[in-house]
This record gives structure tokens, C-alpha cells and sequence, in this order.
């Protein structure tokens, strides 16, 4: 079964039926909208203009529509609009698949020859989605396939009055066949403020009302084959690598698959679609998928599951097909470098880069095997300045891990473990082979020497401190692998008998062998006594006002051309990568380069009353100036080579701050390469 | 389609807006035809471009390859986020970032936010009665075109002006009274260059015709190696009109650690600048100028618009037009 894409819908409607209609009738009659009017087509069949000054009919659009840059709404197609104001309110539908933004098609077609000069790209951008004097009105008219919705929209920051909006929509509704249905869809918060002031001839439609409308949300792109298996989201233990599980809701964590069906939404930033994107393996949310007709008769059968931007598909497969696309695209195995075991202090934050012998990219590349991946970005981080406020941390070199695998000869029951058949050939043995070695790293004393050591760090930099105690392995946190989720970090204070800062340590330690952790590592082929882990040691935070992830880029728009953070945030301790059944966080695109910087809702946080936000302006003012300047220091690192953009863990908290009748200030707690979202 | 490809549609379709004449009068064989004007083209005050933090605008009459354009607009003040900063200066060149000021509550459409955050209103373009340029032939008389008080000739001849002669820029009305400014024409610009290679760690040689008569013009850089705009850094640089100028490596390295995207482009821009102050916290310009554009490459990046374009065992990233 393959599912209606719009654009592919759009071109094959274009291009079998509505040709046909024309041929027979002289124009393409439209397929939905009933209006008082008789529309005709006005673009002749199979031509592509620059523009259109009306959209008559469904092929007049098809003729213009291109994929909007932001995919935020999934199901949408859009055409570009733009209505010189110097020429009589002239409107022009414009061909935005040949020009993908107004200034390309404006540079074009409205420069000269009697009209004002169309500036460069930059002055173009400073005045006409500002200045009130602007000659251009620039906006788009999308149509969402699902819930069936015609909407006007203008960029997120544009500034444009309730006026403009309104002659604007005004037009564009008298000029297109659709215009009876067209609604104007506030595309962020300050367009939403100009709503009341809008003519009362004007629909509004809100993301919120577009959205219940949609059932398939695409999380990672990319298609894969497994044997088709229904679990609720509990009860996923014991999964195998090679099913594409429909689960009922988004479980937590979730061992290695082929691919994910919820029929719950999911956040893009959740561990599961992390290891997703870092697998390679398709990810999708639908809606009614427990019940689906299609997957329910595909149940226990080898299928192919295919997700894409627009649409996914599914299709029986023989386990002949399925093994030999498993041979085909078995992931290549991952180079892990071993592990430097050189390093033996308790390194500063500040210290961890050597940065008077390397540049960035190559000081991580240098410092990774001795303080593991995490340890080591945060190092970059650490040295960016006031702009990324963090707690003041120290790592513990993989030197100690590896010392106190070897002092409880803990190393030759590893291998042996590894090489035992059942081990190998059965994962509840596996699981419980492991569990017995982790108990056992946890069992074992720790060195008197390196742990006098760490005690009198802690005394003397962090004193009566409860501190964090943060995994931080030689294979994490890497451009291509960053196990999101699979290590454990504990909490400990000196002198506190609850919760010795010994056994944390080992307990961190332990958490190398953790069962979902095995199963990733196997999965990349990384030999898994190779892998070390250093710990990053830092203040704990105990009851955060704030915690969330944010992207350093606009995951929905691969261009680059709107440039915008994506954060998740939730209000005081709950994840928001692992969130409880039921609980949303906000989800927001936040528009830090624009002016005024505009803030885009995706969906709001189900534990703070409704109209709230999680964060104050001054607050995600902060934090979008931390993500700017960490995407700045990284770029030379991760960017330049398609997507680029980094996975930033934060926290906002008040018991640190310097004045603490200040609202919570902003802690960042990790920064690290995001893989993008497949395809 | 690229950039590249718009700019080429641009040229094509701007080719009509002015005829591609003959210059306006045959060049001035002194450097001290005035053409009818007062003053004496060698010696006339010319007081530069605005600086960016006064700048509420000005006039341009521009050369470009194959027509010429006057255009322009006055506001009433400069826009916060114009103001670029300073990010590193090194020989005849600047690094500049662009900075997005941050204002609570959140401005309204008809203002802006200033670095100081607060919100201003947002500057207003002026009307500023008929303005006139005499000295390019026929005089250009331009009445401001609505919305915004804009102006703009797309019918003049090309080049627009005369080498060495003088050109006056007369405006009788709007808020600061009578202002005139004069500037020079400059001879059209020849690059001796078809492409800029950009390598990291080098400098970037630029070279030029020198003018062949005296000259009171400079030469300016733009570089943009970020098609999609989303890099905040800029560069930009001001040479001796003698021929050849260099953007250090410093430069060059900053650029593309900020981002490549697209087909990057480059130009030069031969011009004269005039200007004066208008109140206390503002500054009008003229500027006569040729421009000319080329193509920019940075080692490492490949600009593609399909798979086609890239070497063997690369594909072309659409979305971004690299290939990788």
C-alpha cells in the first residue's frame, strides 16, 4: 500500500487524470472547493510558467507547488506569493519549485522595466519582511492534504501589520479557486498577535487545529525490512534486531529494530528516534496504527516498511528479500579508537582540548580515547565563554575504568563471556551473563589510590557539593554514534553513607555492559573491549525548574534557508526524551537570527496550565544565545557537509545562580553532533 | 536552478531596463571637465560612503556589465541590525557579524529593536520631492514611487556617466532641506580574474585593470560564499584603485569556517563616494560606481545543481547545492 504524498498526488492527478478532463472538456474542474463561481484553469496543460496571477483550478496548483522549506506540518504542499505593492497591488502565484525563495523570484521577474530595482539578497531580506514601508507583501498559500486545508501564511517573522495580512489574504482569495476555503494560518506567536486586529472577513486556522487533523508523522526517513511484530510499550525486552515493532506508545528505550511504528506522537529528540536516526532505521508515528488494517494483516510476515518526508508505505516481502537486503545494507562497522590510557589526572573542563597543538577537530579527535566523547565536547563547550553558562566540571580519565577492570580481572570473564555460544545465540542469557558482570565491576573495591585522589578533588574544588556522575565513553557522542541513552549517570556526595561517590563511580562504570548498550555496540560491530569510560564530573542539579534538548539547526528544513533552534522543554524534572505516557512538553522552532526572534509552537506542555510556556522570553532569549554560539564553535568540526547541527542537553535552575531572586538561570550540560533525520 | 543561473535571468532581464548605448559623451580627455557643472572634478570635496552606523541611505548610479541604474531612498533613521560589528580588521579588510539585538516585550510591526533593547520606530523612508543628477547627459529627474518614497531610472543610458566628469546629485525638499552631492565617473571596471579560488590558510589575491587616467575611485570586495544567507559574517574590503588588492588568509579562513552553501559569487565595485551628514545622528550618500561579479570557488566545496555537476563518487546535495 503506498499512501497519497500531496506533491506526488498534485503531479499525478496533474498528469493522468486532469489532463484527460481537459482534453474533454477545456478546463480542469475543481476537485473540492464549491464556490458560487466557475473556475477555469488558466496555466495550459504541461506548461510551467514563472508565474500565475490566478490559480483557477487543482492543476494550476500543481503547476507551482513545491514541498514548503519548513516541513514542521507534515503532508503539505505550498505555492510562494508575492504582491508588488509599487504596481498596483499586482499578485503573483509564483513557481516555487524553479524559485525557491521571493527573492529569487522577484530578482527575476520583478526588477526594472519600469518597476524599482529588486536589491540583493541581503537588503532584500532587511526590508520587505519588516520595514512598513516594504514594497513587497510575501507569504504562501500551503495546502494541508490530511486535514484538508487551504491556508495563507506569512514567514514567522515577518512584521507585517493587520492590514497588510488582510489585503493580502483578501486578494489572494478573490484569485484563487479555492479562495472560499482559504484560511490565514498565524505561523508564530507575534503573527498570532496581529489576529484580533485582522478583517472579520478573514478565517484563522491555528497550528493546533492543523494538526488534530493529521494522523502520520515522519520522525527518521529511510526504509528497511523485518518480520512485522504488535507490543504494547512495556513490553519490549525482548524485540528482536530484525522486527519492525508497532507499538502502542513511545516506550523509553527500546534495543536495536528494524523500525518503529507508535501510534502515539513522538518528539523528533526522543532516545528512540535518536537511535533511530543513528541506525539508520525508518521511524514513524501513526495514529491509528494499532488498529491499521494493513500492518494488523502483515502481523509476524516479513515486510518492507518505507518511510518518507511525505508519506510511508508498506509491502509483504519474502524472508529471501529480507535477508539479502540484511546482507545488503548490514551497517558498516564502526572505527572506535582505542582506548588512551596516557591520561592519568582529574582534568579541569578548560583542560581537556589541547588546543596549543591542534585545531577543534582534531583536539576532540585527540582527546576522545582518553576522556570518551562526552567528556571531551563538553571540553569545546567549556571554552566558549559567557555565552553557554555550565557547571564548572572535571573528568575522571578511562585510565580508572580500565585500571579497575584489570585489578578485578574482569577483562578475561568479558571475553569469555563473549565467546560463550549461548551468550551469543540467546538474549535472555545474554542478559543475564551481563547483569552478572555488572554486578560484578559494582562488587569490586576501588583503587584506594585513585579514589583518595578523587576525594581530595572533591573536597577541594567542590566541596559539601552533591555531585553527577556522567558516562562518558570512547564511543559515544561521535559524529556517526552517539548511544543516546545507553549509559547510566548517578548522583553521590563525599560523607553521604546513602550515596557513596565510590559506589556511584562503579555503578557508572558498570553501565558500560548494560544490555541495550551490548546490543547497540553489536549492532555497529565496535569490540566491545575496546570501549572504555571515563566519567565528567559535575554539580548535581536536584530540582531544576527546567530541563530539555534542543537541535542547533531547523530539522525540518534541509536547506538551511530558515534558519531556526528547535527545542523541546519541560517544566521542572520530567524528561523530555523520555517522557510518561500522556505528557507533552513544549516543542517550539525559535527563530533566534530573525528580528524580533519569533517563536513557533509545535505543541505545548500538558504539565503547566494552558496559555503557559515553559520558559520566559529573557529565558529562551539565553538559551537561543547559547545555541548560537555552540553552533558557531562546532561548525568547523560537524559543518560543511550537508545537515549540520548539534544535540545541546540544558537545564534551568535557580539554586546556583548569583542572585537568586533572578528568575532560573540557564546551565548547559552537554553539546554533541546530531545525526539529522535519515532519508 | 542556481544562483548563478538567477543572476544570469537578471542580467537578461535588466538588459532591457536601460539601452546599451553609447557612453553619453565621448570620454572626457581631461580630468577636469566639469560638464557644465561648478567645480573641478580633480578637486571636488568628495567625502566617502556613510559609515554604517549613520547610514539612513543614499543614491546609486551603478554601471554593471551591460546597462546602468540610478536608484535610492532616504530614511529617517538606520535600521539596529544594519550595524554590523567588527568581528577582526587585518590590511585593507574587515570581518564583520551581524548581531540580532533582543527586545522584551517583543516590538510591534511599525518598530524595531535597538542594541540597547529598546524598541524604536522603525525607520521611515522620506519623501524627498523630485531628486535630480545632473551631469550624466541628460539630466535624470526622478519623483519618489510609492510604497516607501523609492527612486529608481532604469531607462538611463550605458555607462551612465563619463569618465573624469562631474555628476551632482540635487535634492531641493524633504526633512533635511536642500542637500547636494557630487561624485566622479569612474572608468568601467575590468577583472583580470574569471574566478577567485578560496583556499584556507592563504591569502586571496585580487586583481584588476588599473584606471588609465587619474582616478579618484576606489575599489571595494563582496564576497559571499553563504548563498542561503544564514552565515552572520560578511567581509568586506576597501582597496587603492591601483590594480591589485589582497583579502589576508585570516579573512578567507573565518568566511568559510562560517559556512558554505550554494554557488558562492564575488564582486568588485570601482566607485567614487560623496556624502554629508543629515542632524546629529545620520548621513545621505552618492555614489557613482561599476560593478562586476565572478565567480567564487572555495577549495573543498564542489557547487552543483545536480548529480552531474559533482566529481565521481560525490552526489549532489540539492537543498544545499554541494556536492558531497
Amino acid at each position: 500500500m503506498e499512501h497519497r504524498s500531496p506533491v506526488r498526488f498534485i503531479m499525478r492527478t496533474s498528469s493522468l487524470l486532469l489532463p484527460l478532463l481537459s482534453l474533454l472538456l477545456g478546463c480542469t474542474p475543481d476537485p473540492g472547493v464549491e464556490t458560487g463561481i466557475v473556475w477555469d484553469c488558466v496555466i495550459p496543460t504541461g506548461e510551467e510558467p514563472d508565474f500565475s496571477d490566478r490559480v483557477g483550478c487543482w492543476d494550476d496548483f500543481g503547476a507551482l507547488a513545491s514541498l514548503p522549506l519548513d516541513a514542521s506540518i507534515p503532508g503539505a504542499s505550498s505555492v510562494k506569493t508575492v504582491i508588488d505593492r509599487s504596481d498596483g497591488d499586482s499578485l503573483y502565484f509564483q513557481n516555487s519549485e524553479r524559485y525557491p525563495i521571493h527573492w529569487n523570484f522577484a530578482w527575476a521577474n520583478l526588477s526594472g522595466d519600469g518597476l524599482p530595482l529588486v536589491p540583493d539578497l541581503g537588503q532584500f531580506n532587511t526590508t520587505e519582511y519588516y520595514s512598513p514601508s516594504r514594497r513587497f507583501l510575501l507569504g504562501a498559500v500551503t495546502f494541508y492534504e490530511e486535514p484538508d486545508v487551504w491556508a495563507y501564511e506569512i514567514a514567522p517573522y515577518d512584521t507585517a501589520d493587520a492590514d497588510m495580512i488582510t489585503a493580502a489574504y483578501r486578494l489572494i482569495r478573490d484569485n484563487a479557486y479555492f479562495g472560499s476555503e482559504l484560511y490565514f494560518h498565524p505561523s508564530s506567536e507575534s503573527v498570532e498577535a496581529r489576529v484580533p486586529n485582522l478583517g472579520s472577513d478573514v478565517k484563522i486556522i491555528t497550528t493546533d487545529e492543523l494538526f488534530a487533523g493529521i494522523t502520520f508523522q515522519p520522525l527518521n526517513l529511510g526504509c528497511s525490512m523485518g518480520t512485522i511484530g504488535f507490543y504494547e510499550s512495556d513490553g519490549v525486552e525482548n524485540v528482536s534486531s530484525r522486527e519492525i515493532v508497532v507499538l502502542d506508545a513511545v516506550p523509553n528505550d527500546i534495543s536495536v529494530v528494524s523500525g518503529i511504528i507508535t501510534a502515539t506522537w513522538q518528539t523528533p529528540l526522543s532516545h528512540i528516534n535518536v537511535l533511530s536516526q543513528n541506525r539508520g532505521t525508518p521511524n514513524m508515528a501513526l495514529r491509528d496504527a494499532w488498529d491499521q488494517e494493513e500492518l494488523r494483516a502483515l502481523e509476524g510476515k516479513w515486510a518492507e516498511l518505507c518511510v518518507e518526508a511525505m508519506d510511508w508505505r508498506v509491502r509483504e516481502v519474502t524472508q529471501e528479500e529480507a535477508d539479502a537486503w540484511w546482507d545488503e545494507f548490514k551497517p558498516d562497522p564502526l572505527d572506535v579508537s582505542a582506548m588512551d590510557l596516557s591520561v592519568t589526572d582529574l582534568r579541569d573542563d578548560a583542560e581537556i582540548l589541547d588546543l596549543d597543538t591542534y585545531n577543534l577537530d582534531d583536539a576532540i579527535t585527540a582527546a576522545v580515547p582518553a576522556f570518551g566523547g562526552k567528556a571531551t565536547h563538553y571540553g569545546g563547550m567549556a571554552i566558549i565563554g559567557d555565552a553557554v553558562p555550565h557547571p564548572p566540571a572535571f573528568v575522571v580519565p578511562v585510565y580508572y575504568y580500565n585500571q579497575h577492570m584489570e585489578q578485578a580481572g574482569l577483562y578475561p570473564v568479558a571475553e569469555k563471556m563473549l565467546a560463550d555460544p549461548d551468550f551469543l545465540a540467546d538474549a535472555a542469557t545474554r542478559r543475564t551473563m551481563l547483569e552478572e558482570l555488572q554486578q560484578a565491576i559494582k562488587d569490586a573495591p576501588i583503587d584506594p589510590d585513585f579514589y583518595a585522589m578523587l576525594s581530595a578533588k572533591l573536597e577541594a574544588d567542590y566541596p559539601d557539593t552533591r555531585m553527577r556522575f556522567r558516562s562518558s565513553t570512547n564511543a559515544e557522542d561521535l559524529n556517526g554514534f552517539n548511544g543516546a541513552g545507553l549509559y547510566d549517570s548517578e548522583s553521590a556526595e563525599l560523607g553521604d553513607s546513602s550515596d557513596p561517590v565510590d559506589q556511584a563511580v562503579k555503578n557508572v562504570w558498570s553501565s558500560l555492559w548494560s544490555y541495550r548498550a551490548y546490543e547497540e555496540r553489536e549492532y555497529y560491530s565496535i569490540p566491545h573491549t575496546d570501549i572504555g569510560m571515563a566519567l565528567l564530573c559535575h554539580h548535581s542539579f536536584t530540582d531544576e525548574e527546567a530541563n530539555g534538548v534542543a537541535i542547533t539547526a531547523n530539522i525540518y528544513d534541509t536547506t538551511g534557508m530558515e534558519p531556526a533552534f528547535y527545542i523541546n522543554v519541560q517544566a521542572g524534572e520530567d524528561s523530555v526524551v523520555q517522557p510518561d505516557a500522556g505528557v507533552t512538553s513544549d516543542v517550539f522552532l525559535y527563530y533566534y537570527d530573525m528580528p524580533g526572534q519569533p517563536v513557533v509552537y509545535l505543541a505545548h506542555s500538558s504539565l503547566i496550565p494552558e496559555g503557559e510556556t515553559v520558559l520566559s522570553s529573557a529565558q529562551t532569549y539565553a538559551l537561543g544565545t547559547a545555541l548560537s554560539a555552540i553552533h558557531s564553535q562546532f561548525y568547523e568540526v560537524y559543518g560543511g557537509d550537508g545537515f549540520y547541527g548539534m544535540d545541546v542537553e540544558f537545564k534551568f535552575d535557580d539554586d546556583w545562580d548569583d542572585d537568586p531572586d533572578d528568575e532560573p538561570q540557564l546551565w548547559v550540560k552537554q553539546a554533541r553532533p546530531y545525526p539529522g533525520w535519515g532519508g | 536552478m542556481s544562483l548563478r543561473s538567477w543572476l544570469a535571468i537578471a542580467l537578461l532581464v535588466c538588459g532591457g531596463c536601460g539601452e546599451v548605448d553609447e557612453p553619453v559623451d565621448s570620454p572626457a580627455d581631461s580630468s577636469v571637465d566639469s560638464g557644465g557643472l561648478d567645480g573641478d572634478p580633480a578637486t571636488i570635496p568628495l567625502a566617502g560612503a556613510c559609515a554604517m552606523e549613520l547610514d539612513y541611505g543614499g543614491f546609486v548610479v551603478d554601471a554593471l556589465l551591460d546597462y546602468s541604474t540610478v536608484s535610492g531612498s532616504v530614511g529617517d533613521g538606520v535600521v539596529p541590525m544594519t550595524v554590523l560589528e567588527e568581528v577582526v580588521a587585518e590590511g585593507d579588510c574587515r570581518a564583520l557579524r551581524r548581531n540580532n539585538p533582543y527586545c522584551h516585550p517583543p516590538c510591534q510591526a511599525d518598530e524595531a529593536c535597538d542594541f540597547g533593547g529598546s524598541c524604536v520606530p522603525y525607520p521611515a523612508t522620506q519623501d524627498l520631492g523630485s531628486v535630480s543628477i545632473l551631469g550624466l547627459g541628460e539630466t535624470v529627474s526622478m519623483d519618489p514611487v510609492s510604497p516607501g518614497f523609492t527612486y529608481f531610472d532604469t531607462s538611463v543610458g550605458h555607462p551612465a556617466y563619463q569618465v573624469g566628469r562631474l555628476a551632482q546629485l540635487v535634492i531641493e525638499q524633504g526633512p533635511w532641506g536642500p542637500i547636494t552631492l557630487h561624485g566622479v565617473g569612474v572608468e568601467q571596471l575590468v577583472l583580470t580574474q574569471e574566478t577567485w579560488l578560496l583556499f584556507e590558510g592563504r591569502d586571496l589575491a585580487i586583481t584588476w585593470e588599473p584606471p588609465t587616467e587619474l582616478a579618484r575611485s576606489e575599489v571595494v570586495l563582496r564576497i559571499t560564499i553563504d548563498q542561503h544567507g544564514a552565515t552572520p559574517i560578511s567581509l568586506s574590503c576597501s582597496f587603492a584603485d591601483d590594480g591589485e588588492g589582497m583579502v589576508p588568509a585570516s579573512m578567507i579562513d573565518l568566511l568559510v569556517t562560517a559556512g558554505v552553501t550554494g554557488f558562492p559569487n564575488g564582486g568588485l565595485v570601482r566607485r567614487t563616494a560623496d556624502s554629508v551628514p543629515l542632524g546629529q545622528a545620520g548621513c545621505v550618500d552618492f555614489v557613482l560606481s561599476s560593478t562586476r561579479t565572478t565567480d567564487v570557488r572555495v577549495d573543498g566545496f564542489t557547487p552543483c545543481d545536480d548529480d552531474e555537476d559533482c566529481p565521481e563518487g560525490q552526489e549532489c546535495n540539492e537543498a544545499i547545492e554541494i556536492c558531497e
